[in-house]
């Protein structure tokens, strides 16, 4: 037990279980707001994959379905490369099977998976008994702007994230338990959380390192039969992943392709990028707290827990460099690990809080709290509330008509085509982006000429597709090549199409 | 040996070492805010800096004899901008220009010097409130959040009028624990000053007053104490003056004009909005923390003194509504409340810390904890600083300035109510309404006629200028009158003059 002293604060049991209700109700309620709106508004491209795998696996089973679209929308789900274990997408599609195909299925599942991270959090601060702190490392868990929208999305990180929690929460445990059953359980949820998405193992090797570095003695360690019992049950989902995907299917080797530019580490300003990038999202304050925090706990068990996560998140870092400063939800780790560290200093806080004299100081510091979660979900509300993108739908719908299905499409997108492929059922090869150059030429490959290029990619294409008007714009070459040599035989709002198969003379 | 260095050497409370750690504090503080001196100051509410810019050089060129008549003629009409404070930093300026020439930066050195002086107050009275280490981290949060880096090296009145609210708060925290004459002399020399370099700081040097009068030495034994007679008197003293020289000369006329908007208290968005610049001033952390911190505090001895100066700040917030949701520099008091606010909270924390950290290696790691985060927000202030860049404005706006010929009766659509092109561009003009400006007029229930206010102020005007071409997009009947019935004197892609008197048509 992490400390004796049972802070005055939220002593009476029903106010603590009120407390939590309130909190879980509010972030539920929140993330909730807006539901049926398009998953724009963070990482499309990421989330249209996932909804257009879960259709796939939908309509595979689908008999009432046209033929045609069955055909396309398994063929879209099989396109999508193998990245994680679609576990999301086969629960979202297992529920379009009882409530029909709605996209915000996704949402809800992602956000009830957040929540439930959350629970992990508390009970982590039970553990360590200092519930009082836990309230607020749970409000600042459920609360955070950064983590409500990114834990609506339809990706498999706010999964991770809470297994993350959930992880944590089982290795300290067993720190305190060293019970057989407490151990399996912890091999059970870090493996789980791993195989997941499997950068989980930056945080949780470091955290789980650091926790049996704590015990001091590195013989005892290695001799611990429980120790390898969590590493065995933590290693082996997550490796027979991996056979399956790179030997038996072999889609997953891709995965691995522009993912670790060491040239980013010799530059300063990516380590700028990531200190501001990992401080946005998390809060300035509230990280320089939480590392603070680490030094305020007693045992060196959640110091070192708390300290290993944090090194396995900058590792994490510098294996992966450029999708650190180029996507947010690269950080996700870091929401639970900050929440940690500031339970010590929310418990110390409460405590003293507790200490005044009168009801009214207890009630004020309450409020505070209630004031500062209405603040942040008015944040939140906010932000969803002006971001609209339900019009977007018919767009994509009409433009799919216009091209037909049955086409054979190079399209030049800005999201790699997966609107057009979700609503509108036209789904082809990609062009190069202009951010899809300057990752290969960061990753010191050279680039075909645009004639070698557009040589490669054209044979067999009927349409020529341009959804994009910034990348219209930004690469000239393409626009005026296809403008002289091709007829264009659609213009519209935002679109262009090239017929590709009749040349101009 | 180790503990010998400990107990003998590092972290031992040594007077000199807190001074030195100050020293440095205040080096570093005063060297971020000298980044980029010579950049023009449009990166923040530039109005109103080159309101101060334009007053300071009709000072400056009152004093000039080796220019050229018209020309002094011109700074001083340019500079007659009107008064809102007394011209306490323009005439500070104005004076150093007759040593140095006139050079826009050197508001800006005296701003940060301002603030951080301001910021070795705020660290003698922590330190008198919780404890040195308190004092370091509530110094370091004071000089070194981002906004307040950026909103402290301004040519406007308020990081005067910051530093002298701290310095009165100093004073008034160290009469509270002494009694003594001196400290309540100088409580009201500070705060009657505060007041005088721009009137809000009444809001928090009366909340601390107030609240220290009824919290901590009990409104009874005040009434009787002459000290706090006197306090009094010379908090009000020189506003006093300043009020009546203003009410007499008229000067002071339209200063209360489309500030109290009691309306907007009803509307939820304005207290999240509230909310919102209060965290883009010190991050919703640590106001949060500070409000914590109220709540830890020592009842009789430090709460009287926090809760007055919060509740000052809050009556600020509700005496104006409007501003308070759309100047992020209403909010800068806020900075030392909130680092003022900590101290309890640190002092708890540093006692726990130290309990469970005796030995060297954990404080090592809180130090370049501490210097690490002062590092990473003098990084992002100086990014920021560092992404705006405003050197081109100055030959922009005296093109424009030649092509308009400095003299004749201008009407513009342009950038700060046509400060920049009275300033760089030696050209007065009339400001026409903004679509915001049309907007708070709607808020306080006045009605706007457009064409008859375009009749109104275009009346004896030679060209109507426009640089915001956004703006007029914004106002269809003004860009339909103009493009219909003017002739264009002159146009590039960034403005278009109209001849406003030889019209195509009568509108």
């Amino acid at each position: 037990m992490e400390n004796k002293v049972s802070p005055k604060l939220f002593s009476k049991p029903w106010l603590m279980v009120t407390l939590v209700a309130v909190l879980f109700i509010g972030a539920l309620g929140i993330r909730l707001y807006d539901l049926t709106d398009l998953p724009n508004d963070f990482y499309l491209v990421r989330q249209y994959r996932s909804l257009l795998i879960a259709r796939g696996m939908y309509y595979a089973h689908l008999t009432t379905a046209p033929e045609w679209q069955r055909n396309i929308a398994v063929a879209q789900w099989k396109e999508e490369g193998l990245i994680e274990p679609p576990i999301m997408e086969s629960l979202a599609a297992f529920t379009y099977h009882i409530i029909g195909e709605q996209i915000w299925v996704g949402r809800v599942y992602a956000s009830l998976f957040w929540l439930a991270g959350g629970l992990a959090i508390w009970l982590l601060a039970k553990e360590l008994s200092m519930r009082g702190g836990g309230i607020i490392a749970l409000a600042y868990f459920l609360f955070l702007p950064f983590g409500v929208t990114a834990s609506r999305a339809f990706m498999p990180d706010s999964l991770m994230t809470a297994l993350i929690a959930w992880s944590l929460w089982a290795l300290y445990r067993w720190e305190t338990r060293r019970t057989w059953k407490s151990a399996i359980l912890a091999g059970i949820l870090t493996g789980v959380c791993i195989l997941v998405k499997s950068v989980a193992v930056f945080p949780l090797l470091g955290a789980a390192v650091g926790l049996v570095l704590s015990r001091g003695s590195l013989k005892r360690v290695l001799v611990d039969k429980q120790t390898w019992v969590i590493a065995g049950i933590t290693a082996i989902p997550t490796l027979v992943y991996y056979i399956y995907g790179l030997f038996i299917v072999g889609t997953l080797s891709g995965q691995f392709a522009l993912r670790f530019i060491p040239a980013l580490l010799k530059d300063p300003s990516f380590y700028g990028r990531w200190l501001f990038i990992a401080a946005d999202i998390v809060g300035f304050a509230a990280m320089f707290l939480s590392l603070a925090g680490i030094l305020l706990f007693r045992k060196n068990g959640p110091r070192l827990l708390v300290v290993g996560a944090w090194v396995g998140y900058i590792v994490f870092g510098f294996a992966f460099p450029y999708h650190f400063i180029t996507h947010e939800y690269y950080h996700l780790p870091l929401i639970p690990i900050v929440a940690i560290g500031l339970i010590p200093v929310a418990d110390l806080l409460v405590q003293q809080v507790a200490q005044q004299k009168g009801w009214l100081w207890r009630v004020m510091f309450a409020g505070l709290l209630l004031f500062g979660v209405a603040m942040k979900m008015w944040e939140a509300r906010n932000s969803m509330a002006t971001n609209q993108y339900r019009s977007e739908a018919s767009y994509w719908q009409k433009l799919g008509t216009l091209i037909g299905t049955d086409k054979n499409i190079i399209e030049l997108s800005g999201d790699y085509g997966s609107r057009l492929a979700y609503f509108g059922w036209v789904s082809g090869s990609q062009w190069s982006t202009n951010a899809d150059d300057a990752l290969r030429a960061l990753a010191g490959q050279t680039q075909p000429d645009f004639a070698t290029t557009f040589a490669e990619q054209i044979p067999g294409k009927d349409l020529f597709v341009v959804t994009s008007p910034p990348e219209w714009e930004n690469q000239p070459e393409l626009r005026e090549y296809l403008t002289a040599h091709y007829p264009l035989i659609d213009q519209g709002d935002g679109y262009w199409i090239f017929d590709l198969r009749s040349k101009k003379p | 040996m180790k503990k010998l260095f400990l107990r003998y050497f590092v972290f031992r409370e040594r007077p000199w070492m807190w001074k030195i750690a100050l020293v440095l504090m205040l080096l570093w503080g005063f060297a971020i805010r000298m980044y980029d001196l010579t950049n023009p100051p449009l990166d923040f509410a530039p109005t109103r800096q080159l309101f101060s810019a334009l007053k300071a050089r009709g000072m400056y060129y009152q004093y000039m004899t080796n220019v050229p008549d018209s020309k002094r003629q011109l700074a001083i009409t340019l500079g007659d901008v009107g008064t809102v404070e007394p011209p306490v930093l323009e005439t500070i300026v104005s004076q150093t220009y007759r040593l140095t020439g006139e050079y826009l930066w050197i508001a800006r050195i005296y701003s940060s010097l301002f603030w951080v002086l301001g910021g070795l107050a705020l660290f003698l009275l922590i330190r008198e409130f919780a404890s040195n280490g308190a004092a370091i981290i509530g110094t370091l949060v004071y000089l070194f959040v981002p906004y307040g880096i950026i909103a402290s090296r301004v040519f406007m009145p308020d990081p005067l009028m910051v530093a002298l609210i701290i310095f009165s708060i100093w004073a008034l925290f160290r009469w509270q624990n002494t009694s003594k004459w001196r400290w309540a002399i100088l409580f009201g020399i500070f705060s009657g000053l505060a007041i005088f370099v721009k009137d809000v700081a009444v809001f928090m040097v009366v909340g601390a007053f107030v609240g220290v009068i009824l919290g901590a030495r009990g409104l009874k034994r005040s009434v009787r104490d002459p000290q706090a007679w006197v306090m009094i008197v010379l908090l009000i003293l020189p506003a006093a003056i300043n009020t009546i020289y203003g009410a007499v000369t008229g000067t002071l006329e339209g200063e209360l004009a489309l500030r109290f908007f009691p309306k907007m208290w009803l509307d939820p968005a304005f207290y999240f909005s509230w909310q919102n610049l209060m965290s883009s001033a010190t991050g919703f952390g640590v106001w949060t923390a500070g409000i914590v911190g109220v709540f830890l505090a020592d009842k009789r001895r430090e709460r009287p003194l926090l809760l007055g100066l919060w509740i000052g700040y809050i009556a600020f917030g509700f005496t104006f509504p409007y501003h308070f949701t759309t100047h992020d520099y209403y909010h800068l008091p806020l900075i030392p409340i909130a680092a003022l606010s900590l101290a309890p909270l640190v002092k708890v924390v540093f006692t726990r810390f130290f309990e469970r950290n005796p030995g060297l290696f954990p404080r090592l790691v809180l130090v370049v904890l501490v210097l690490f985060g002062v590092a990473v927000q003098s990084w992002y202030a100086r990014a920021r600083m560092a992404s705006s860049e405003y050197r081109n404005e100055a030959p922009f706006w005296a093109e424009i300035g030649d092509k308009l010929g400095h003299s004749p009766a201008v009407i513009g659509l342009t950038q700060d109510y046509g400060y920049r092109l009275a300033y760089w561009g030696w050209q007065g003009s009339t400001a026409w309404f903004t679509s915001a400006d049309i907007g708070v007029r709607y808020l306080a229930g006045q009605d706007v006629n457009v064409m008859q206010k375009f009749k109104e102020d275009t009346a004896g005007k030679q060209y109507f200028l426009v640089t915001m071409f956004g703006e007029l997009d914004n106002q269809p009947v003004v860009k339909d009158l103009l493009y219909a019935h003017y002739p264009i004197f002159a146009q590039t892609d960034e403005y278009v003059i109209f001849d406003l008197q030889h019209p195509l048509t009568q509108p």
